[in-house]
């Protein structure tokens, strides 16, 4: 038969099916709300999540992110380590800091552990000599004493108020010098070091070097003093086994997990379990524990959203071929095929849902920014979870016009046109 | 084959056609029916309502498929082809034009009309729209192209669905009740329009109950409880 078949262009059928939304615009705005809301949650939990992770990491990057902490886990327990029962122990080798610092990457290495007297009382600090009555021993044991080589003290960043830090002369000949932490000072009722004032540990003078407000790492030095780790193990021993030696190493931002790879070998090349060196946190890890925490709830919510989204544009979507069914009628007439009808009602629904999901990821981004914005973080949108967003409302318009289109394609030509 | 040289087959051929609507007690809307309508011609099928009237249309429109019979449109056996070609012969060779007039109320006269040809012409856009705003001239609708159709009179708004109907430049053009929504004012508006087209070679068959609608048709058939007699009548229309 030469008879031209029956055909619907693409653009046409968006253009009918465009055409049937405006018709109704309160009503196929409505219907549209659901899948707004679950787009627009899905992109804003989406959005919300990775920009809230973003401040957690960005937030530990500068400082804990350059640091490795390295641990002393103690002689092997194979007797080549006599002292394995002794309460005292220095496993760091003497060279320890040049060998770490030699390793690419690294900004400051030092050894540095918590001081205790060799007959296990407290240490006794005062300002005066132990004789002089006015001042008596009223701080003994109630400030901590840290030992520290001086790149262990560069590599806390110290904030020197007042004369300066010792330095690498002052460790190698064991001097008693000592750096004193403000409220160190202040309960010592040291305000000015051009005198050049001492403090008196277990009655061994100790010229004060410097004094600090504030330390980037190991905040603990905060309430106490530091003095050179020579000098620690003459006047006080090696370190003991409950406050062992640690290693505190400043690496360049980005080296720090290369660094604590290689530093427990450069420090034990024969048995390197011997030294743990613990890296910072990852920040993708942490970051990714925290948005699967938060999204698995969140999206299930946007989800049951969306759902609801699909019924609404379902039910308006039978209801509307149910009303319109004359003009299904006069179409079959005209020469459309039942696909035709099936169609332009899939394309109603899914064009609503399509435009849905794109207000929806309008609305999502602005809550992410205006979040942002007032929270002062920075927004951060991964393009994977916005760009397919207002797909995933024409995937849903689609999915709920399926029933309603089905219908439509099979009523009957005469059976429509029955008025 | 079917050219001029030959006799020009029937554009309506119905032999034995017969509709037997199934359910609970079985209804024969249609018993078997012998009907021949030639290319040009006007008839009029008369009949009080529930006779059958629209059972035979929606067969002689393709809408519907006889239960018994043969049907050849325009010497095409219709049962012999796929629903499919079906619709295509009812979008390219028959127009409509119902009692409730089906115009669609958002669109104005003239994407009415071109709707009639979404599904036929492969024509570009600007082609149909001015095809259409020649059918609607030819309906005496030329001042009212941009008009909804809920601000036409009712008269206007049949001369919307006729031209709808003939934009396609069909062989056949069933009218079921045209008139009946109307005054009789508008409804003889409506019927010289319709006398106008068979001038132009179109093949006509009106439906209706009014017997001064039927009059105007040179054949005039009649149907009563689903069968047809024909009575010759003096035409004193078209001519
Ligand atoms: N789909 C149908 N199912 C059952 N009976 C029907 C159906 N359509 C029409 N009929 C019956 O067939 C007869 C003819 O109907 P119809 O062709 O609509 O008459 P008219 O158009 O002349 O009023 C009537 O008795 C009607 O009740
Ligand atoms: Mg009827």
């Amino acid at each position: 038969m030469q008879i031209d078949r029956s055909h619907l262009r693409i653009r046409e059928l968006g253009e009918e099916a465009l055409a049937g939304l405006s018709q109704r615009p309160a009503r196929t705005l409505l219907t549209m709300l659901g899948t707004v809301l679950g787009v627009g949650a899905f992109v804003a939990i989406l959005g919300l999540t990775s920009t809230a992770t973003g401040q957690i990491s960005s937030a530990f990057s500068p400082l804990s992110a350059t640091q490795v902490d390295v641990q002393d886990t103690g002689p092997a327990g194979n007797g080549q380590g006599l002292q394995t029962d002794s309460p005292r122990r220095d496993d760091f080798p003497e060279d320890a800091d040049q060998r770490v610092e030699r390793l690419n990457g690294v900004v400051h290495a030092g050894v540095w552990w918590k001081v205790h007297s060799q007959d296990g009382q407290p240490v006794s600090v005062a300002a005066n000599p132990p004789n002089a009555v006015d001042n008596a021993n009223a701080e003994s044991g109630s400030v901590d004493i840290y030992a520290a080589s001086p790149e262990a003290l560069a590599a806390m960043r110290p904030t020197i108020t007042m004369g300066r830090s010792y330095d690498a002369f002052a460790e190698n000949r064991a001097e008693h010098v000592v750096v004193l932490s403000e409220s160190t000072a202040q309960r010592l009722g040291i305000s000015r070091i051009d005198a050049q004032p001492a403090v008196f540990l277990n009655g061994v003078p100790y010229s004060v070097e410097g004094i600090f407000s504030d330390v980037n790492r190991l905040p603990e030095v905060l309430l106490g003093m530091v003095i050179p780790t020579t000098t620690a193990k003459h006047d006080f021993g090696l370190p003991t086994s409950g406050d062992p030696a640690h290693m505190l190493i400043e690496t360049r931002l980005g080296a720090a997990r290369l660094v604590a790879s290689q530093a427990s070998i450069a420090l034990s090349p024969e048995q390197f379990d011997r030294f743990k060196a613990i890296p910072p946190p990852d920040p993708h890890a942490l970051k990714d524990r925290v948005a699967s925490d938060l999204n698995a709830l969140f999206l299930l919510l946007a989800g049951i959203t969306l759902a609801i989204g699909a019924v609404g544009i379902a039910n308006t979507t039978l209801v509307s071929v149910l009303e319109r069914t004359g003009e299904i009628g006069l179409r079959r007439s005209l020469g459309a095929r039942p696909r035709h009808i099936a169609s332009q009602f899939l394309a109603e629904s899914t064009a609503i849902g399509a435009l849905g999901g794109l207000i929806g990821t309008a609305l999502g981004v602005g809550t992410v920014i205006s979040v942002a914005l007032a929270k002062n973080w920075t927004a951060l949108l991964s393009p994977s979870a916005v760009l397919p967003a207002p797909l995933i409302g024409a995937v849903v318009g689609l999915a709920a016009g399926t029933y309603p289109a089905l219908r439509a394609a099979r009523i009957e030509p005469v059976e429509a046109l029955r008025r | 084959m079917t050219s001029a040289t030959c006799a020009a087959p029937p554009v309506v051929d119905l032999r034995g056609v017969a509709r037997t609507y199934q359910g609970p007690s079985p209804v024969t809307a249609l018993h078997p029916v012998e009907l021949r309508i030639g290319v040009g011609e006007h008839v009029a099928i008369i009949g009080p309502s529930g006779s059958g009237k629209s059972t035979l249309m929606n067969l002689i429109g393709l809408l519907d498929r006889p239960t018994a019979g043969t049907y050849l449109m325009d010497g095409v056996d219709t049962s012999q082809i796929s629903e499919r070609d079906r619709t295509a012969l009812r979008g390219h060779r028959i127009g409509f034009v119902f009692q409730a007039f089906h115009l669609m109320p958002h669109r104005s006269c003239v994407e009415n009309v071109m709707l009639a040809q979404l599904y036929t012409s492969r024509r570009p856009k600007a082609t149909r729209r001015a095809n259409a705003i020649e059918a609607l001239v030819q309906v005496g609708l030329g001042h009212r192209l941009e008009a909804h159709p809920g601000t036409l009179s009712g008269g206007e708004r049949q001369r919307v669905a006729i031209a709808r109907a003939i934009v396609n430049r069909p062989k056949l053009l069933l009218a079921d009740e045209p008139t009946g929504n109307l005054d009789s004012s508008m409804a003889h508006s409506v019927l010289d329009i319709l006398d106008n087209l068979i001038a132009d070679g179109l093949t006509l068959l009106v439906i209706t109950h009014d017997a001064t609608v039927a009059a105007r048709a040179r054949r005039t058939v009649r149907i009563a409880d689903g069968r047809l007699t024909e009575t010759q009548t003096g035409a004193t229309g078209a001519g």
